[in-house]
């Protein structure tokens, strides 16, 4: 597939994702989507740790979609948002493989 | 206690772009000969658009042959005790599906943290085997002992890649 990509958290013996692989870039939608289910996935303590790196990746979310998307020129490029100071080297990945992703919505789509 | 460098660099046009260069330097005092060096391409990942300058990453390199790759993240600084995590992380490092084991090093910049960077790209450009004392499951923390040597935090098991 043309697009591809993950965000996962990792870290304190933790290890979950979200990841894509398809034909149309990723939808912003479905990016703030992902790291909203895996904050459901790993539970509050966790999700409470990882807030501001949560936070983080959203903001770059948001930076992406003003800009129409990611540049799938500078594919494939890695993000990780760390927990500071953190012993247990928790984190969020945003990692795109290839292609484009957190564009706008199509018009008249979810 | 450390002097963070360039510390407002996330503000300052200039200050991120003297950062990128510091790390480039960083990366030229890497022990490795020209035909070893030649391996290695950088920059290697980008932060996603060029209007992006949040640090994440500020430098990286690659080398497909020995399939490795070293990523460096600089965070604004929020004290000025030594701030610097490091961990080794796979990734597909192009549209071929190739995958390089990665040196991820997320810090602020100050010398003590450079210092121990450097020490790490070595061992990592050399193709030598790091072993870094986990103290969790994929990272380690560093600490500037008392004594002033450089400590690469205690952990349970260390981790090696070979």
């Amino acid at each position: 597939m043309e697009h591809g990509g993950r965000i996962q958290v990792q870290g304190a013996s933790l290890e979950a994702s979200r990841s894509w692989d398809q034909a149309t870039p990723l939808p912003a939608s479905t990016g703030y989507d992902y790291p909203e289910s895996l904050k459901t996935e790993i539970g509050k303590r966790e999700r409470e740790l990882r807030q501001r790196a949560f936070a983080k990746a959203r903001l770059f979310i948001d930076q992406m979609l003003v800009q129409g998307g990611t540049d799938p020129s500078l594919a494939p490029f890695s993000k990780s948002f760390r927990v500071r100071g953190d012993d247990l080297g928790r984190r969020v990945d945003i990692d795109i493989f290839r292609g484009r992703a957190f564009v706008p919505d199509p018009i008249g789509g979810a | 206690m450390v002097n963070n460098i360039h510390a407002n660099f996330l503000e300052d046009v200039e200050a991120y772009r003297a950062s990128e260069q510091y790390w480039r330097d960083l990366w030229a005092r890497v022990d490795l000969d020209e035909s070893k060096r030649s391996e290695w391409f950088s920059p290697w990942v980008s932060t996603g658009s060029a209007e992006c300058r949040d640090g994440n990453p500020i430098f990286s390199a690659c080398s497909r042959s020995l399939r490795r790759g070293i990523r460096v993240i600089q965070d604004e600084p929020e004290s000025d005790r030594l701030d610097i995590q490091v961990w080794l992380d796979r990734f597909v490092a192009g549209a071929d599906g190739l995958e390089v084991d990665e040196l991820v090093v997320a810090c602020t910049l100050s010398e003590e943290a450079a210092a121990i960077a450097l020490f790490l790209m070595n061992r990592w450009a050399a193709n030598l085997p790091l072993i870094l004392e986990n103290s969790g499951e994929n990272g380690i923390k560093v600490r500037l002992l008392p004594s002033g040597l450089l400590g690469l935090a205690v952990g349970r098991e260390p981790r090696t890649a070979a």
